[in-house]
């Protein structure tokens, strides 16, 4: 296994190159515009996230906390996000494509994720309370409203958590690994259904797009964590296939909904005369959840390519997690596409 | 999915959303406009064609199937322009070693998918192709599945007032006259946004979303060949 380094600060001819247009950036992976041959993986570090918690002012202070419900999102100025950001200075470049929805639904999203286990547990806790208050704001619960099966789901996750936290302290990491990813795949596969039962109601009403919000960002929860273990257990193969057929996944149970087929929906239950408001009114809720949606899954499909490319390379998953996590300085870290650029 | 295909995806998804939004928005605001054209065509219209069952609906449908005409022209229009900048962006960025064509085509069936909208109406046929003529448009609306209110209850009550005598009218012209009015009104609202306003009715905002996802999915198809 590699253990020469593996990520280096963003060349200056990149970051340039990224300014000027000749460098895309999609999601974590960079591509060279003019061949679209890719160059290499942007890789948030510890740096970032603590950066961001350090502008704890204002929007990204909703947005840094973990989850945050729709509702808060849409009131949050992308602006004020875009401001704030700028006091991140180094790499500020590669950061300006960060959309607000994907802050919060998942986090900062370049890379393979560096959220440690209180943070997820903050997020885990984030998202159980949410659902509380969002039963609270269903006028009258019904039997199908209820979401007691959701919450032992998360539970569920909560469980899976702690196990993936305690993985690198196994003599057999790799067995426990493997259980692990198979148990959060059916938690996910649970999870995928829940969603498509709320889409699947003969009527929508606006909290139901909070509670897609809510499902989303615990799938995305579901994958950090298996990715994770594969990652410490040294199976990054099939951490790439997986997070592959994982953004398949999303794409496929989400790439049917649109914000105005759903805003439409839900403005339904309005008067005629006053549909066309409700459906206005809506929309940007309905608009930010399609948005946050996009991002996971453009995430999950970078993620892929970057731990493919780590794979090629012979690399270690659990050395590249210590060394993202241990960086203090730079919040973003480049893994050149070493294969490509030797065979150029 | 390969990565690229996922973010071709993803930009395919992009711009289906905005066009859905767009053209929802367009119709909402162009609906005003057709309301005074249909007030005014109710004030041309003489007491005789009036009392006659079904004698409004003609001209009401023609007057609503060239206005959708219209609405479909610019919608259609705004989304292809849309449409080859999202290609034009993929292309450039598209790996050269892989197939450009393959990564469009692979995500026509995704514009439409399984959605709601296709429900409406199954057979949307020749008319989904960018480049439509108005001729062709209004074939499809005259000839599609998309409901149209019977105004009949609207027509019989102007005529049976006109058939009572020139004291009545007199006395009830001008309520009957606004009740034909509201009636013609409502009845375009119906056809325009659908009976629930919703994705699954038979209506025109529907047909033209179906129309410009079809004609976006046959663009990227037509790439492979």
């Amino acid at each position: 296994m590699m253990t020469e380094q593996l990520l280096y600060q963003i060349p200056a001819h990149l970051t340039s190159g990224y300014e000027s247009g000749a460098y895309k950036l999609f999601n974590s992976i960079l591509k060279d515009a003019a061949t679209g041959h890719i160059v290499g993986h942007v890789q948030q570090t510890d740096a970032l996230s603590k950066m961001i918690g350090a502008t704890a002012n204002g929007g990204l202070s909703v947005l840094s906390g973990g989850f945050s419900p729709l509702a808060a999102v849409t009131v949050a100025q992308n602006q004020q996000i875009k401001n704030q950001l700028d006091a991140v200075q180094q790499g500020m470049g590669m950061l300006q494509n960060l959309q607000v929805a994907g802050l919060a639904l998942s986090g900062v999203n370049l890379g393979v994720s560096v959220v440690g286990f209180a943070m997820m547990m903050k997020r885990l806790t984030a998202i159980t309370q949410h659902l509380d208050s969002l039963e609270a704001r269903v006028e009258k619960v019904t039997a199908d409203r209820r979401e007691d099966g959701l919450r032992d789901l998360l539970a569920s996750l909560a469980a899976a958590l702690e196990n993936v936290d305690t993985l690198h302290l196994r003599r057999n990491p790799t067995y426990v690994a493997e259980a692990l990813q198979l148990q959060l795949d059916e938690l996910l596969f649970m999870l995928a259904a829940r969603f498509r039962q709320v889409l699947d109601q003969s009527s929508l009403v606006e909290e139901d797009l909070d509670l897609l919000w809510t499902i989303a960002s615990a799938v995305r929860l579901c994958h950090e964590a298996s990715e994770r273990a594969l990652f410490v257990a040294e199976q990054l193969q099939l951490a790439a296939k997986r997070a592959e057929r994982q953004s398949s996944a999303l794409l496929e149970m989400t790439g049917t909904l649109s914000s105005d087929l759903l805003a439409r929906r839900i403005a339904q239950a309005s008067a005629p005369d006053e549909r066309q408001a409700r459906r206005r009114a809506v929309l940007p809720q309905a608009q930010m959840l399609m948005s946050g949606l996009q991002e996971v899954i453009g995430a999950t499909a970078g993620r892929a390519s970057l731990t493919h490319s780590l794979f090629a390379q012979g690399a270690s998953g659990r050395a590249y997690l210590e060394t993202v996590e241990s960086e203090k300085e730079h919040p973003l870290l480049f893994l050149p596409e070493r294969q490509k650029a030797t065979a150029g | 999915m390969h990565s690229e295909d996922t973010f071709a995806a993803l930009a395919m998804w992009q711009w289906r959303d905005a066009q859905l939004t767009n053209i929802a928005e367009q119709l909402e605001d162009a609906f005003p406009a057709l309301e005074a054209q249909l007030r005014a065509m109710v004030a041309a219209t003489s007491w005789r064609q009036a009392a006659i069952s079904f004698g409004m609906q003609k001209p009401l449908k023609t007057l609503i199937d060239h206005w959708a005409a219209e609405q479909t022209q610019l919608a259609m229009t705004r989304a292809e322009a849309a449409l080859e900048e999202t290609i034009a962006e993929i292309e450039e960025t598209i790996d050269l070693g892989s197939e450009l064509q393959h990564t469009l085509a692979s995500t026509a069936p995704f514009l439409v998918g399984g959605g709601l909208l296709a429900l409406t109406l199954p057979a949307i046929g020749m008319a989904a192709t960018f480049g439509v003529q108005t001729s062709t448009v209004l074939f499809f609306f005259s000839t599609s599945t998309v409901s149209f209110p019977i105004l009949a209850a609207g027509a019989v009550g102007v005529g049976i007032l006109g058939a009572s005598g020139a004291t009545v009218l007199t006395r009830y012209s001008d309520q009957a006259w606004k009740l034909l009015e509201r009636r013609c009104l409502e009845a375009a609202f119906e056809r325009v946004f659908g009976k629930t306003g919703g994705p699954q009715d038979k209506s025109i905002l529907n047909a033209i979303q179906l129309l410009v996802l079809k004609a976006g999915e046959n663009r990227l198809k037509d790439t492979r060949e």
